[in-house]
């Protein structure tokens, strides 16, 4: 019995002992960070250090937290291009891309050479011609013409994607139906006309090749003639105004969204 | 709903049926007035067949039989050898008949013609008799009730009464003149005129006699001719580029049969030609006897 209750009385000891460490390292960490912020309330900071703050917010993914720093970096040193491209790739990641953008431009005006400000300024480029283009009148012949020059081309145009792949998928298949039961309808008509025996069957075999060239050549006519009545019927309609973006785990992407 | 049916609808309007153009469809809107029915029998080496009574006699010399049809096609009967010697047939190769009585060529040295009682084809024991022939014998007809058996070569064509006596020869130049003949291919009568008709198939042309062998014309074809048919005033003569159909007293090519189109209905062998009624034309090639359906003969 005393040996259990001598062990219980060591367990306890090193429980408070412990306890006692991690509180005293706590405080030693707080200690510190009052004291670097008294450093830096106390020197003359510069705008390195601002950037160097800002990096570690930055690197710990708290992009607001690294905004403030690197604002205050350029505040201090307006060419600071390094600044400059860090602010507009905390913007990015905040997606806020009017500020991105124009951080980028900035970044450019300090030095035209810059790869990624480039890459950037193309890629917002890109993405307000797209809305500009996106806000002109549209022609309802446009996508009428070219889904008549091919079924589905107009669906394509009026940003209707998955329907066009659908709708040329559907007129090829089906007219490559068409032009070979066509054929196959030739073939048996010529063999009835030239033959001097077994008149009926042959006959019938052309006919039922007929009737299946005609059926498929109205389904052909359907899907050529329906491709461009909804080309003309969608061409303003919402898909046709929407930019092809995408936003995933915080980053943009101009793409084709296969909308129906 | 109401699509579906508007579509099934236009669908039904337009499948609208093929026009039927071939020449030889008698269904078809430009039918040529005659077409291919389809073959008769099977044969080794099909020689010679008639037509009486609705019944085919058809000659096989290889088989060394005789197979007996309906004109529909459908095979009734066969004679063929005894299973022991001697046999009815050594190589047969004519036929035709006359007054209920079947009579076969039996091409041989020594060569005889047979003769069956058609009533008792079909019992147990037909009666069959035998006469000897001067000449080997190839083809029969008959006209007046005298038969006349035609020798292809060297030709010759000898007159028998019914019970097989000899009463008298054809005087036949053999060669190469107007009035010769060379290869005697078919024999038949023309029972209006009394005239015996006789196909040469090397000189390619129809030899025209009196029933007392008296040479009178012929009727040159230059085309391979083998067989020949006659009704009324019209000649039908099967060659490679169809049936010919000849006025017979002019010689004029009046038109040709069975000359279109692809498969058995084209002739492309031709052989014995026979006629049944005022429709039906019968060719035989050597397999088989094809058969033609005619407007009117």
């Amino acid at each position: 019995m005393k040996r259990i209750l001598l062990f219980v009385n060591l367990c306890l000891i090193v429980l408070f002992f412990n306890a006692g460490l991690t509180f005293a390292q706590d405080e030693i960490d707080n200690t510190e960070n009052i004291a670097q912020q008294k450093v830096l309330q106390m020197q003359p900071i510069t705008a390195d250090k601002y950037f160097e703050a800002g990096e570690k917010f930055y690197n710990e993914k708290k992009y607001n937290e690294a905004l403030k720093y690197y604002i205050a970096a350029v505040k201090k040193d307006k060419n600071y291009i390094l600044a400059w491209k860090k602010i507009g790739f905390c913007y990015y990641k905040l997606q806020n891309h009017n500020m991105a953008y124009k951080s980028f431009q900035k970044v450019l005006s300090l030095n035209s050479n810059d790869t990624e400000a480039k890459q950037f300024v193309k890629y917002y480029n890109d993405l307000q011609e797209r809305n500009k283009k996106l806000k002109e009148p549209k022609n309802m012949l446009d996508p009428m013409w070219r889904a008549a020059i091919l079924p589905g081309w107009g669906q394509y145009h009026n940003h209707q994607y998955m329907k066009g792949i659908v709708i040329t998928g559907a007129f090829v298949t089906a007219l490559g139906l068409t032009i070979y039961s066509v054929m196959d309808e030739k073939t048996k008509y010529e063999k009835y006309l030239n033959t001097n025996e077994n008149h009926d069957i042959l006959y019938k075999e052309a006919q039922d090749a007929y009737n299946t060239a005609l059926i498929l050549g109205i389904i052909t006519a359907a899907i050529y003639a329906g491709s461009i009545v909804d080309a003309a019927m969608n061409y303003d309609c919402i898909e046709a105004r929407t930019a092809d973006i995408k936003i995933m785990d915080n980053k943009i992407f101009l793409c084709k969204n296969f909308r129906w | 709903m109401k699509k579906l049916i508007y579509l099934l609808f236009v669908v039904f309007i337009a499948c609208t049926p093929l026009d039927k153009k071939n020449p030889t469809d008698p269904s078809g809107d430009n039918y040529i007035g005659w077409h291919y029915i389809g073959e008769i029998g099977e044969f080794k080496n099909l020689t010679d067949f008639t037509i009486a009574n609705s019944i085919i006699y058809a000659v096989d010399s290889v088989e060394e039989s005789v197979h007996l049809y309906n004109i529909d096609g459908s095979f009734l009967f066969k004679i063929v050898n005894n299973p022991t010697p001697p046999p009815v047939f050594v190589y047969p190769t004519g036929v035709i008949t006359n007054n209920g009585i079947l009579y076969v060529i039996d091409h041989q040295t020594g060569a005889d013609l047979d003769t069956f009682d058609i009533a008792s084809l079909f019992t147990s024991s037909p009666v069959v008799a035998s006469y000897d022939l001067q000449n080997n014998g190839d083809k029969i007809t008959a006209l007046n009730n005298e038969l006349y058996v035609a020798t292809m070569s060297p030709p010759a064509v000898d007159v028998y009464d019914l019970t097989g006596t000899l009463l008298y020869s054809f005087s036949i130049d053999n060669g190469i003149c107007d009035t010769c003949l060379s290869k005697i291919s078919d024999i038949i009568s023309n029972n209006a005129t009394g005239e015996i008709l006789i196909a040469d198939s090397d000189l390619d042309r129809i030899a025209i006699y009196g029933n007392s062998g008296s040479f009178l014309r012929k009727i040159d074809i230059k085309k391979d001719i083998k067989g020949i048919a006659i009704k009324g005033n019209r000649l039908y003569v099967p060659t490679k580029d169809g049936i010919l159909r000849i006025d017979y007293n002019t010689g004029q090519i009046n038109d040709i049969i069975a000359n279109y189109g692809e498969g058995n209905g084209r002739v492309t062998s031709p052989d014995i030609i026979r006629l049944y009624g005022n429709n039906y034309i019968l060719v035989g090639n050597t397999t088989s006897i094809k058969y033609f359906q005619i407007d009117s003969l």
